[in-house]
Formats: C-alpha cells, sequence, structure tokens
C-alpha cells in the first residue's frame, strides 16, 4: 500500500528537524528519513557556538533572529539545552588583526549588531583571564552558547510527539521528480513535496536530480578540556575565525575555531589532524593562559558543508516546483532553528517570515 | 611454553613509597598508580561532582579518564597510566561543583 506524505524531509540534523517542527505544526504529515540516526553528524558535534560577532554581516539580521528563537526553546521544548546567553569577546592579537576586527564590526553594526571596543588595558580590567598578549577586542551581549548533545534528544522527543515519523538508516539511492519519490535502502517513500536538509550530503542528493549545488567540504575539529574552575565566564572567538571557546556547565573547556581534520564525504573519516591541532591549542592557551595546564580529554571532527559565498541554501531547488532544500549555512548550529522554521513556512504556505532571496540555491547555476 | 615464561617473567621492581589522601601506599618501580592503589584496596579514587559517585580504574588504557588523579607539580593525571615513584603525592582532584546540580 502507497502511503503519501504531504512532505519528504531528507535530513535529522538541526535544519530538518526544525523544518519537521514548523511543517507539523502547520498541519502537514512528514516523514524524516536520514542515512544514518539523527543528530549524528555536524548538528551534534559541532562546539555549541551561537556567537553573531563571527558570522558573516549578511547573516547578522538571521543571526539576532536566530537567537530570539533559541530563548523560547528551553520553554517550547519543556527542557534544559545547555543555553548560555553569556556575551562574548571577539579578540584580536595584532594590529593587522585589529584593523580587520574594527572593519567587521562596522560592517556588522551597519547589518544591526551593537558591539562595544575594548582596548589592552580596558580588557585586563573588565576580562582578566584573557591574555595582556590581546591587543584590542569587541564585546557583544548577544553572543552565547547552548549544547549540541543536550538540544538533540530533546528535539527528537518534541518532533516525534509533533506526529512526524521518523525513519532512521535509510540511505537515499535515489529521488525522482516526476512522481516525488525518494528511494531509500528502507524503500520508497512517497510525497507532496520533498526538503533536502542534508547538510554537506545535499550536493549528492541534488545530483540524482540532476542539479549542480556547489558545496564544499570541511573537517572541522573540536577538542574538550578537563573540567576546570569556573574562570571563562563569556565565549571567545577570534578576528580570523580561528577560535571559539566557552566554558561550558560542568567546568569543562571547548576549543573550536574550524581548523581542519582529515576526511571526505567518499572515505567517510574525520579523523583529527595533530599537526593542525596543536595550533589551535596553542593559540587557544595564547589567548587564555589558564587553559595551559589544563589536559585535553578529547578531540574530534565533523563534517560541514560549505557554499561558495559561505551563505546557506534555501529556497526550491533550481526547475522543481515541489522540491526544496535548506542546507549549509556557516554557523548551521546557530541559524538551525530559524532556517529549518523558515523552510517550513515557504513549504506549507509559500511564503517566508524573513527574506530568502540571499538563499537562492540556483545564484551559482550558470545557464 | 611461552605464557609460562609470562608468568615466572614478571618481577616486581624497586619497592617505592608514596601517599594517596596522605595514606602512605607502597608500590613497585614502574607500576602505575592505579596499580598500587588496587593492591591496597582502593578502588574508587575520585568523586563525581554531580551525583557524588566513586569512580576508578576503568577502561585500564588511558581513554576514559575515570582514575583521574591530582599529583603534586603534575596536575590531573590519569592513575592506570601515571607511573608511581617516591615520595609523590597523589590526592582526589578537586571536584568542580557543576551548574547543572
Amino acid at each position: 500500500m502507497k502511503q503519501t506524505y504531504d512532505v519528504v524531509v531528507i535530513g535529522g540534523g538541526t535544519f530538518g528537524l526544525f523544518a519537521c517542527l514548523t511543517l507539523a505544526a502547520s498541519g502537514k504529515t512528514v516523514v524524516l528519513i536520514d542515512r544514518g540516526a539523527i543528530w549524528i553528524e555536524a548538528s551534534a558535534v559541532n562546539a555549541g557556538s551561537l556567537a553573531v560577532q563571527n558570522k558573516l554581516p549578511a547573516l547578522v539580521p538571521y543571526t539576532l533572529w536566530a537567537l530570539d528563537i533559541w530563548r523560547t526553546l528551553q520553554d517550547r521544548l519543556g527542557a534544559q539545552i545547555g543555553l548560555r546567553h553569556t556575551g562574548g569577546y571577539k579578540v584580536a592579537l595584532s594590529e593587522d588583526e585589529a584593523q580587520r576586527l574594527e572593519q567587521v564590526a562596522r560592517e556588522q553594526e551597519e547589518k544591526g549588531l551593537s558591539v562595544s571596543r575594548l582596548d589592552r588595558q580596558a580588557l585586563r580590567t573588565q576580562a582578566s583571564w584573557i591574555s595582556a598578549e590581546v591587543v584590542a577586542a569587541t564585546y557583544s551581549t548577544q553572543d552565547s552558547f547552548a549544547s549540541p548533545t543536550r538540544l538533540g534528544p530533546v528535539l527528537r522527543i518534541a518532533v516525534e510527539k509533533a506526529g512526524v515519523h521518523i525513519v532512521e538508516h535509510a540511505e537515499v539511492t535515489g529521488v525522482r521528480a516526476r512522481d516525488l519519490c525518494v528511494e531509500t535502502t528502507r524503500g520508497p517513500f512517497y510525497g507532496r513535496s520533498i526538503a533536502i536538509t542534508s547538510g554537506a550530503w545535499s550536493a549528492q542528493i541534488a545530483a540524482m536530480l540532476g542539479n549542480d549545488l556547489p558545496i564544499l567540504l570541511d573537517v572541522n575539529m573540536v577538542s574538550v578540556t578537563e573540567p576546570a574552575p569556573r574562570t571563562i565566564p563569556q565565549i571567545v572567538t577570534h578576528a580570523r575565525g580561528v577560535l571559539t571557546l566557552k566554558q561550558v556547565s560542568n567546568g569543562s573547556c571547548l576549543i573550536g575555531g574550524g581548523w581542519q581534520g582529515i576526511g571526505t564525504l567518499a572515505d567517510r573519516l574525520k579523523n583529527v589532524d595533530y599537526d593542525q591541532l596543536i595550533h589551535n591549542l596553542r593559540l587557544a592557551a595564547r589567548v587564555i593562559p589558564g587553559l595551559a595546564p589544563l589536559n585535553i580529554l578529547r578531540s574530534w571532527a565533523g563534517y560541514e558543508g560549505v557554499t561558495p559565498d559561505s551563505l546557506p541554501y534555501l529556497g526550491r531547488l533550481p526547475g522543481h516546483s515541489d522540491i526544496y532544500i535548506a542546507a549549509c549555512a556557516r554557523g548551521g548550529f546557530t541559524l538551525g532553528p530559524l532556517m529549518g522554521q523558515l523552510l517550513g513556512e515557504f513549504i506549507a504556505t509559500g511564503t517566508t517570515s524573513r527574506p530568502i532571496d540571499l538563499f537562492n540555491p540556483g545564484r551559482f547555476t550558470h545557464v | 611454553m611461552f605464557s609460562a615464561r609470562l608468568i615466572s617473567g614478571i618481577e616486581a621492581g624497586r619497592p617505592i613509597q608514596f601517599t594517596y589522601q596522605g595514606q602512605s601506599i607502597q608500590g613497585f618501580e614502574g607500576e602505575s598508580i592505579a596499580s598500587a592503589l588496587m593492591r591496597a584496596g582502593i578502588i574508587g579514587v575520585r568523586t563525581t561532582p554531580r551525583l557524588q559517585d566513586r569512580r576508578g580504574y576503568y577502561c585500564g588504557m588511558g581513554i576514559c579518564w575515570e582514575c583521574s588523579v591530582e599529583v603534586n607539580g603534575q596536575g590531573v593525571v590519569r592513575a592506570c597510566s601515571f607511573p608511581v615513584s617516591d615520595g609523590l603525592v597523589v590526592q582526589e582532584p578537586v571536584a568542580m561543583t557543576d551548574e547543572r546540580a
């Protein structure tokens, strides 16, 4: 017996799960399929940063809107998700970096973010745990973080409660536009619409439909330290985007910054590259000297799909009226609740509560 | 033949005295802290911050960090993979309070 859902969602990361919530709330029947278990790739293994200051200026308004949603999530989902609205410092270690910091701060201010500027002395007074080597910093009250580990299971329960059918370990083997059928290793799924929320794998799904959707792969590394006395009240980011750092609820520090591990989608590896990791850790200890004596308990790496302009894809897949995509935002963990919601709105109603023209999935399609 | 050699071939090194929580413990040169503590009947070496559980030697190969102890001058080390030495001062690591608690 052939069952047809209103929407077949491909990919159970943050974009897909939040899209499911919005679709289900508007009365749509939804099946969410995933090649493995849901919430095990980028959404789960990222460092949990919800920083505005490390976003592209064009994404600042979207990040602020996303943070409005984040602030409601704990109540909406009825569980702790490790949300800490701490504010954050973005630091520069040289005059060159300080210039870059200032330039980006101005561009972000034009897009509606307010930041305050600190010189070395002001920073020493306000945050003595940051090294005197830091020559300048900007501070935003908006920068925050949350726990990917906590959000995943909570979100899953909410999506199941909303009536969404979750099918895991169903790898997509083909997608037919003609009858909107997603063929998988666990059989076919039919929809009135299809939503591709497959992160780094979205290009492979798009290719099954004849679409060339450029997505590059980053393999980002994250490390966690042993628990330490509570010293770092705010999230820290870097003028060149090469460091994120926060101390989470058990006292451990999470260190990221997009340093590259080793692996590809084809070989399915995501290994730590220790030659790169050492630079990541040295930089962290240079910015916050108190980190130096701490043990690193674990380091890991995860995939991140990246578009040529680092802006997400969100909209209709070019040439298809009933196939949609939302994928690959730089800062996807931060933007996920908003991107998923906008995709859900777009599929359910044909309109979105925020503009999505910037994210047109056809912007790199040359005819 | 091979297994017999393994059993008879293990000889304890030179005796070593160190302390755990102020208590004098005997170990042998080349042995790990965890090994010496287990022989002294000490299984739990630390307390978890949230549930106040006792934890100790678990994976035995430096992966799980359950046997974390504090060594004077070294900070937190894994008891399973840190050798004993004369006069070593070993203590439970300072349990961090958990904000979730």
